[in-house]
């Protein structure tokens, strides 16, 4: 079911814009700690986080809010996807576990810092 | 607006870009190198259908005869009805016509071509390749004109093609003639294609959602036909006619001793509030502690722009403009549009004028005392729900927001109390204050994946406003699933700059529309820009033939996010909903593959493809040589979903 997905949905997102993304493997139990970073971002395009709110995040007008940055805390953060507050679809644990809700915190939290509009010339406060 | 930053066309530099301009240059060489002195409405036979170099336009095309001799050789002539009838289209000033020929308007296709095409003030009749893209031609075109024109459309197949466009421009309060050809009488149809195309009461398909409609029965009917559809789609609320043209009316030769077509051009003057609710109006806003103020399709004109503004600055009161127009200068202080929230949480009076969804809008401030002004009370119809949900009202004055401005300005400054002054002044440069927060959020927000693929609608915008700030830019098409930059972060401080977005929400609205729009801009020497989704353009691709073979400038970026994107998240819930998993819920919704580059090309237009975010500054500075050249130019952007 999963390849399928990547073959379909994703691919049309990603249109002419890099490698498909492969489905790192997972580990069955493992602590918060470990939690894996590159299956989260396996995870967080196959379930959709995507398409509201952006490739890395950053949240878009008529979709969804920006995740980061900042990130809020990991337990709101579940807890939102377990029992959504505002337009957010439920992401319960009979298509979400919580280690793929971990990984995919990891994978918000391995985000890069962003620019910031100070450092690019045609974002700069013009006043 | 600077003299630098007017005449875009004239001013920048064609050179440059000959690989991808060269159609124009090819299409310059077919027509003679633009020498025609008729207006630019001839557009060249293809050398293709011709078979043979491009001719030279005849002595015919070239010199338009003069109106006078086009009379005397009328007597000499014989004159047909659908003269008459493009001689009426001429002097109501529907000139420009876009459209697809059909069998039930030929008469009046070949009279306006060989009549209303050679006048001193010629008529345009334009190729479209789809009604829809003719009727979404004329509803763009009369939102920058400040006036309607016509479009021409088959009768049944062709008047069912172009029933979604009208919904639009019925819903966006926006002013088109349409005609449609009709065979009325049995005895005429020569055959069963013709009894296809005959329908009793052709308009009724659309009639739930036009102003006015009527098939006349003589050419002193038409005439008042026309004027009087004419009159009720530009008087406010504007919207959509029809009239359906029979054709054996257009194809009935005219007696000598017949009248040629004598009307007038009526100029429209839109209904005012009454003085008593104007005045209780501005007691009410006078006294506020936190009046706010909010815009939907407000300003029709400039002056409509400028009279808000001087509203909102004389009350220092927040503005929420909901965008079915531009209302309001984007970056002015009193500009509180991403504010909502917060500014209708404080809200104790709000005066509402010409929204649409006045319910949706004020939520936030339920107990608020709420004044409506707005045409829309003037005219309703039943069937078709685009009125919205009832508001809770308390005072709602009937009457053209724009038109009633000027009232309600002068009451308001004998109503506020002189001791109020210095807490107006205090109100507003609180909310001036709050709107660098917003300004500043708005540049951080911009920043968020600047460089990642694939591009942000935020990095798009932003180059794209880099390149073009100190030109006359027009933005012809809506911005919010492109995120709403220029709302934020573009200075927009003209009227013309914006024209909101289909109204229906259908798509298919955008091509025709962006491209009339860009027609009405062209005489002004404007910039027209539009980013529009990869949905909307594949619905109405046809409406890029139309620009290119017209030589209609326009600055067209694809939003390719690959599908149907509002889609994807919808089924996407329903699936999470449902606890089914997302996992199919692509199905159906996805365009991929499709390379909307080689889509323009196809059509004419000088087009790019764009996937590297580092690459977009230079496909734009091409694009935007093409685009002052005067032909139209493609980006397809390969683009995050929102």
């Amino acid at each position: 079911m999963r390849s399928l997905f990547v073959a379909g949905a994703l691919l049309a997102l990603a249109a002419a814009t890099g490698p498909v993304i492969a489905q790192p493997s997972g580990e069955a139990e493992r602590p918060m700690e470990q939690a894996n970073a590159a299956r989260g971002r396996y995870l967080y395009f196959q379930t959709g986080c995507y398409a509201c709110h952006g490739t890395i995040g950053h949240g878009a007008f008529l979709a969804g809010p920006k995740l980061t940055p900042p990130l809020m805390a990991f337990e709101p953060f579940s807890a939102q996807l377990r029992e959504p507050v505002g337009r957010m679809p439920r992401y319960g644990a009979e298509t979400m576990s919580d280690e793929d809700v971990a990984d995919i915190y990891a994978f918000l939290k391995a985000i890069p810092p962003q620019p910031t509009p100070d450092s690019i010339d045609m974002l700069k406060d013009p006043s | 607006m600077t003299g630098g930053r007017r005449n875009f066309l004239k001013t920048m530099s064609a050179g440059g870009l000959a690989a991808v301009a060269a159609s124009g240059k090819a299409r310059a060489a077919a027509s003679g190198g633009g020498t025609s002195k008729v207006a630019s409405s001839v557009p060249p036979i293809p050398a293709a259908a011709l078979e043979t170099a491009p001719l030279e336009p005849s002595e015919s095309v070239q010199t338009a005869p003069s109106d006078a001799a086009l009379s005397a050789s009328a007597r000499a002539q014989p004159l047909y009805g659908s003269d008459y009838m493009a001689d009426c289209l001429q002097h109501l000033g529907l000139t420009v016509i876009p459209q697809v020929p059909g069998s039930t308007f030929t008469g009046l296709h070949e009279s306006i071509v060989n009549r209303g095409m050679l006048r001193e003030k010629p008529l345009d009749l334009l190729t479209v390749t789809h009604e829809e893209i003719g009727v979404a031609f004329a509803h763009g075109y009369a939102k920058v004109a400040g006036d309607a024109t016509a479009t021409i459309v088959h009768s049944t197949v062709g008047l069912q093609h172009a029933s979604m466009a009208l919904y639009n421009a019925w819903c966006d309060r926006a002013p088109v003639v349409c005609l449609t050809g009709s065979l009325t009488d049995p005895e005429s149809r020569k055959n069963w294609v013709d009894w296809m195309h005959a329908v009793s009461d052709g308009p009724a398909l659309t009639r739930d959602f036009t102003k006015f409609d009527e098939t006349p029965r003589s050419l002193p009917h038409f005439t008042e036909s026309l004027v009087r559809g004419y009159q009720m789609a530009m008087t406010p609320p504007q919207g959509p006619v029809v009239l359906a043209i029979d054709l054996n009316l257009q194809e009935r030769r005219i007696a000598k001793d017949e009248a040629l077509p004598s009307l007038r051009k009526p100029r429209i003057s839109a209904p005012q509030g009454d003085s008593g609710g104007v005045a209780e109006a501005a007691k009410m806003l006078a006294q506020a502690e936190n009046p706010v103020l909010i815009a939907d399709r407000t300003a029709r004109t400039a002056e409509g722009f400028g009279a808000l503004i001087e509203l909102a600055e004389t009350l220092q009161a927040p503005v929420i403009d909901m965008g079915g127009r531009l209302n309001f200068p984007w970056l002015h202080p009193l500009n509180q549009s991403f504010n909502r929230g917060a500014v209708l949480r404080e809200a104790d009076v709000i005066l509402a004028m010409e929204v649409q969804d006045l319910s949706n809008a004020v939520r936030p401030a339920p107990n608020a005392r709420l004044i409506s002004l707005s045409s829309y009370d003037y005219y309703l119809k039943s069937n078709y729900q685009s009125f919205q949900a009832m508001p809770k009202v308390d005072l709602a004055i009937a009457g053209d927001a724009e038109a009633t401005l000027p009232a309600l300005l002068a009451a308001l400054r004998a109503a506020i109390p002189r001791r109020s002054r210095s807490a107006i002044a205090d109100r507003g440069a609180r909310w001036a204050e709050d709107r660098k927060g917003q300004m500043a959020r708005a540049r951080r927000e911009a920043a968020l994946g600047w460089s990642i693929k694939p591009i942000t609608t935020g990095r798009v915008w932003a180059e794209v406003h880099d390149q073009v700030k100190d030109m006359d830019w027009a933005i012809v098409g809506g911005c919010h699933f492109e995120g709403k930059w220029p709302q934020q972060l573009w200075d927009a401080r003209q009227h013309h700059q914006y024209i909101g977005d289909s109204g229906g929400y259908g798509l298919g609205y955008l091509p025709g529309a962006a491209v009339g729009a860009a027609y009405a801009h062209r005489s002004e020497g404007r910039l027209p820009i539009v980013f529009g989704g990869d949905g909307d353009l594949l619905m109405a691709p046809g409406a890029l033939f139309t620009a290119a073979y017209h030589t209609i400038p326009l600055l067209y970026l694809v939003h390719n996010n690959g599908g149907y994107h509002q889609e994807i998240m919808k089924v996407q819930e329903q699936a999470n909903a449902r606890a089914r998993g997302i996992a199919r819920t692509h199905v159906g919704n996805v365009l991929p593959g499709a390379d909307y580059a080689k889509l323009g090309a196809s059509m004419g237009v000088a087009s790019q493809r764009v996937v590297e975010p580092g690459d977009l500054r230079a496909a734009i500075a091409r694009a935007l040589e093409v685009v002052a050249s005067g032909e139209p130019a493609l980006i397809d952007i390969v683009s995050q979903g929102r």
